[in-house]
């Protein structure tokens, strides 16, 4: 008797010092995405009383009112109000961030990716929040050095695309090619090189920009595109300026 | 009705794989535990909705229902986690104004479990990362970073295991290779190491050593690429323990979870929940106490 006592106290034993390391026995399982949309539910109200002191700090400072523009500015091709003013902005500002990073350089061609124009600038005031909504993106200011026939190649594309946002430089549609290309205001020359400002992303050779990917030199300056364009406006109205861009025919 | 035999018999009404809709409910006997994971990624600072105006996602998407979600979710099943794959900066105003601060206090109001770290994290930096650190008071989980030579070093586990009800739950977290994504001056010295190596590594270590009933990778990787880049899917394919891959940066919509064989033939759950916080994966594993059965009962299943 005290012998199966024992036995069975060797065996529960066993059985719970077993039963310890094989605890779970993983049977099934059941998958699913939910869309949060309005119809799964409403917002976590501690959640919004967290966020909403930010949210009127966020506000007012989008509100803010940064210049004053005579016109509406609107992008179209081959030229406008809208793309002018950027590159023209991008080509200055470019000289601006290359000048106090040391960098010794000075942009010849300056470039805005057309679909990168997120919307157009009211007549009147600009504030910080129209900003955010033209250029919603994180791009920073690049500046590359292109070998003059990449600069064609470039110029080229402009063209086959029927114009866009470029600073620094005259040129004229034929067909699917640039002609009678002027930078800075002197012919295009195949063995010079050319630095050219624009933003990260069409850098790396994207929409079809591989030519810009084939650089002498690359420069990621860190600057924010949309920094760059507040700061702009800011020094602009510091100086009792207005924005009011010109059509110069550029490209034609 | 035997339950064992009940579950297998449902499991094989639905194609063997799922259990359909059958709720959880029915398997909260005390034998069973469900477990369930709630995950979500590149939520790039989407703490609202889209507004209105948006042309693709008026009124969609945001932490702040997502959060109500979870807080619900719990109130079915304490036994929840709440997990993010990365890219939790970066995107709205909220960022550019007030850093990761702001994100990551939602994100712990939210009752996030766990994270891991995204390269969008890095966009100001490691002192971008640094400073607003203090503010989650959740684990961001880094298997294969390594910032040993730089201020961060010591702020990420390599792991982290859940208990919930007695179930063991091991989560590592791997990223994905900086150079040529982020910019040198904002990684540092971080050292990238393989993901591939780092995952077996730890997978092992959480299965084998710590003994976890279930092992579950934060990956912010991205789902697949054309090209040789290590994805979630060769992650799938080259592990043998992990049983959940929630998986970041390509921003992929599927409209369900993906099902794949792992490197044991056996089935691993890959999944990425777009972005925007305008899907939240959810993942149940029921599992039963069990005695006697030491083999898992996937060949019951399939």
């Amino acid at each position: 008797m005290r012998q199966t006592i024992s036995y069975l106290l060797l065996i529960t034993c066993l059985l719970f010092t077993f039963s310890c390391t094989t605890q779970f026995v993983q049977k099934s399982y059941e998958i699913e995405n939910v869309s949060v949309s309005e119809e799964v539910g409403t917002m976590d109200s501690t959640i919004v009383e967290l966020y909403t002191p930010y949210k009127n700090i966020l506000e007012k400072d989008m509100n803010r009112v940064l210049a004053i523009s005579e016109n509406e500015l609107v992008k179209d091709k081959p030229e406008s109000l809208l793309t002018n003013f950027l590159a023209d902005l991008l080509l200055e500002q470019g000289a601006v961030v290359a000048n106090s990073q040391q960098l010794n350089l000075k942009p010849a061609v300056s470039f805005f990716n057309y679909g990168g124009i997120r919307s157009a600038l009211p007549k009147g005031e600009i504030t910080v929040g129209n900003i955010f909504e033209l250029m919603p993106f994180e791009n920073e200011l690049v500046l590359l050095e292109l070998k003059g026939d990449k600069m064609q190649a470039f110029l080229d594309y402009i063209a086959d695309h029927g114009g866009g946002s470029v600073g620094g430089v005259q040129m004229v549609i034929a067909g699917d090619k640039a002609t009678e290309v002027k930078i800075g205001g002197e012919e295009i020359n195949a063995d010079k090189s050319y630095w050219l400002v624009t933003n990260d992303y069409v850098a790396a050779g994207g929409d079809g920009l591989e030519m810009l990917a084939e650089n002498e030199q690359f420069v990621n300056t860190g600057e924010k595109i949309r920094d760059v364009i507040i700061d702009y406006l800011e020094e602009l109205a510091d100086n009792n300026q207005q924005v009011n861009p010109k059509l110069d025919g550029r490209i034609r | 009705m035997d339950r064992r035999r009940f579950i297998r018999s449902v499991a094989a009404g639905t194609a063997g794989i799922t259990l359909g809709t059958v709720p959880y409910e029915l398997f909260a006997h005390e034998d069973f535990i469900t477990i369930s994971i709630l995950h979500t990624n590149d939520i790039h600072c989407h703490i609202e909705p889209f507004t209105g105006t948006n042309e693709r996602y008026a009124n969609k998407g945001g932490l702040a229902r997502i959060a109500k979600l979870a807080t619900l979710q719990r109130q079915k099943n304490p036994n929840t986690l709440l997990l993010d794959a990365g890219d939790m900066f970066q995107g709205t105003p909220y960022f550019n104004y007030f850093k990761g601060e702001l994100m990551l206090k939602v994100m712990s109001e939210a009752g996030y479990d766990a994270s891991t770290i995204g390269n969008h994290e890095f966009d100001n930096g490691l002192q971008g990362i640094k400073n607003p650190l203090p503010n989650a008071e959740f684990p961001i989980i880094s298997s294969n970073y390594d910032f040993s030579d730089t201020i961060l070093s010591g702020s990420f586990p390599e792991y982290k295991i859940f208990k919930r009800d007695g179930v063991k739950i091991g989560i590592y977290g791997v990223g994905i290779e900086l150079e040529n994504l982020v910019g040198k001056k904002n990684y540092g010295d971080t050292v990238y190491n393989d993901p591939l190596v780092v995952a077996q590594k730890m997978e092992s270590f959480l299965k084998n050593d710590k003994k976890c009933d279930l092992v579950i990778c934060l990956s912010h990787l991205g789902l697949r690429y054309r090209d040789k880049k290590v994805s979630d899917l060769d992650l799938a394919a080259e592990t043998s323990f992990t049983d959940l891959i929630i998986g970041g940066h390509t921003h992929s919509y599927l409209e369900k979870p993906l099902e794949e064989k792992n490197k044991l033939g056996q089935p691993v759950i890959v999944n990425q929940a777009w972005w925007g916080g305008l899907v939240v994966g959810k993942v149940d594993f029921v599992f039963e106490k069990s005695k006697r059965n030491k083999k898992a009962v996937y060949s019951d299943l399939l």
